[in-house]
């Protein structure tokens, strides 16, 4: 049972201004002179909403048990990287070429893995983070283990971002758009279909729902949400290396689905916050913080296996 | 008018490995008919729905919906032509509430595509909108045991109810051809009355021709103008419930009398 419903219609009917109430708090951050290194850690989470908001759509909504996404992360970040720093290409048209190139790189997977389920999903997709990795060592233009460095500050219209405060917005702003973009999925049919395809594709089949295309344009959507990520990310470190992008990013972001909860989008947005901001402020304990990423699934299958605010548990 | 799902059945051949599970059945369903299929366990029924929605695909034999074949049609293309089911075992979507459920069914029938409801576009909220009316209307068909729950889980209701969703869910994409698999299997006998007169209420708001599998026989009379009688995957009598029930032939398979 999600926690929403725990908790009553009433938490349901005020979530529009909660998040309203969060969204201008968390915006209020830098005028109320939080330290340079809390709005740091803020814009790191900012970087990983997308890509858990993403991963989620995809295996919360749509029961795809794919990983991988950190190298969606990495095709708008190299995509950002390169084309500013070689081709001059402006922030916008860069941002938007990170997002294409990433939701194609997100079909095109989705189209070849259509007809491989569940566990071997996870598995041939964890193979696709690898190759991805692979080339961005080995291909000449990709800058190998050094990656690309010297991206230029992005200008959005009159906007020039540089400082720590104003990517800590530009981050924010991304964020609230793949929120925003996951609310109008959710509520839509479309979003029904997903779910349909997820709790039981022969009777989806059945009703006309055609599960290949729903599950490329999912995959399609988080790829492109990864790519907006990866865009803000190059120009945040002003470099790209294949460190951001391992399989141990990937199993970052779906743990982050796993604890936040499956099929929950407030909970890929706690599950990032927590995931994130919790080995950061505990900066004492941030070397395990992996093993306490996995000590608190294990705890988290024993006890509540639907994740935190998730209706649903990963093994039924 | 013409013709509303005429289902015609030729020599359809469906194996399991080196098992024959239908061996060559032919059968009608005439338009707007409510036709029995009736058989011991084992027989095929099932799997004879299995192939007529594409699940399980048929090594032979040829199947026309209103003169058109769907032999090839997979089973989303057979859901677009106008066919619908329910399942032996329910099947409902779990995570969902029984509105969600039913508003599924309809998606055969609108107009605009997934991405533009995503989009919200006033036209696919509209198309929403009376598809949600259509909803309400066949779920108050079963007076008050579903309407008030229309936003309760799914998974929440009791099994008699659970079956009334799939066949609302159903029902709602307005199908030509409708196969219902032992809809009345778990109710009680009030449950079962009840279901038998619904049934012919549905049919009114959606002339589907019906193809149903029951093991009741008092339902079956009360409802079929014809029945085909499945053993072994071959069809061993056909014709009207009271002619069918007094052929030796089917007593034997029903009952294994020598």
């Amino acid at each position: 049972m999600p926690l929403s419903r725990v908790l009553g219609a009433k938490v349901r009917r005020f979530a529009w201004a909660l998040a309203l109430l969060v969204a201008l708090l968390v915006c209020l951050l830098p005028v109320v002179g939080v330290s340079a290194y809390y709005i740091f850690v803020s814009t790191v989470v900012f970087l990983y909403i997308p890509l858990a908001i993403g991963q989620n759509l995809v295996t919360g909504n749509t029961g795809v048990l794919s990983m991988g996404q950190a190298a969606l992360y990495g095709v708008g970040a190299y995509v950002t990287a390169i084309l500013s720093t070689r081709y001059g290409v402006s922030a916008p048209l860069a941002l938007v070429a990170a997002v294409v190139a990433a939701g194609l790189a997100g079909v095109a997977i989705a189209l070849t893995t259509v007809k491989v389920y569940g566990d071997y999903l996870f598995i041939v997709t964890l193979g696709v983070n690898l190759i991805f990795l692979d080339i961005v060592n080995q291909a000449p233009g990709a800058g190998g283990a050094a990656g690309i460095a010297g991206v230029p500050a992005p200008s959005l219209g009159p906007l020039r971002i540089m400082t720590p405060t104003a990517f800590f917005y530009f981050g924010f702003a991304a964020v609230v758009v793949c929120i925003l973009l996951a609310v109008v999925i959710l509520r839509s049919r479309l979003g029904r279909a997903m779910e349909a395809v997820r709790d039981d594709a022969l009777v989806a089949g059945t009703l006309g729902l055609r599960e290949m295309p729903i599950k490329v344009g999912v995959s399609g959507i988080a790829g492109a949400m990864a790519g907006l990520s990866g865009g803000v990310l190059a120009y945040f470190l002003t470099f790209v290396g294949p460190q951001d992008f391992t399989t141990t990013a990937s199993l970052l972001i779906f743990e982050m689905v796993i604890i936040g909860g499956l099929g929950s989008l407030w909970g890929s947005v706690l599950g990032a916050v927590l995931l994130i901001a919790i080995p950061e402020v505990l900066r004492s304990v941030e070397a395990y913080s992996i093993g306490i990423g996995g000590a608190a699934i294990v705890v988290m299958m024993i006890f509540r296996p639907q994740g935190i605010m998730g209706a649903r548990s990963i093994a039924r | 008018m013409t013709p509303h799902g005429h289902l015609v059945v030729d020599k359809l051949v469906v194996n399991y490995g080196a098992f024959c599970a239908l061996s060559g059945v032919s059968l009608e369903v005439a338009p707007g008919s409510v036709t029995g299929l009736i058989g011991p366990n084992g027989s095929g029924k099932t799997t004879l729905i299995n192939a007529l929605t594409g699940i399980q695909p048929a090594a032979s034999g040829e199947l026309l919906l209103d003169s058109r074949s769907m032999s090839k049609a997979t089973t989303p293309q057979r859901a677009k032509l106008g066919v619908a089911r329910t399942f032996q075992t329910i099947r409902l979507f779990g995570s969902m509430s029984v509105m969600d459920n039913v508003m599924l069914g309809a998606h055969r029938l609108m107009s605009s595509g997934l991405v533009e409801a995503a989009l919200h576009t006033p036209r696919s909220r509209r198309e929403i909108a009376a598809h949600r009316q259509r909803a309400e209307e066949l779920l108050s068909v079963f007076g008050t045991r579903l309407l008030p729950r229309a936003n309760d889980p799914a998974l929440s209701l009791s099994y008699a109810n659970r079956r009334r969703v799939e066949i609302c869910r159903a029902f709602m994409s307005a199908p030509k051809l409708l196969l219902l698999d032992e809809p009345m299997a778990g109710m009680n006998p009030n449950e079962t009355l009840e279901l038998a007169e619904q049934l012919p209420l549905l049919q009114q708001l959606y002339p589907a021709s019906i193809l149903l599998i029951e093991h009741k026989m008092h339902v079956i009379s009360a409802l079929c103008s014809h029945v085909y009688v499945l053993d072994h995957g071959v069809c061993l009598a056909e014709g009207d419930p009271a002619t069918v029930q007094s052929d030796p032939a089917v007593e034997e398979a029903f009952l294994g009398v020598e």
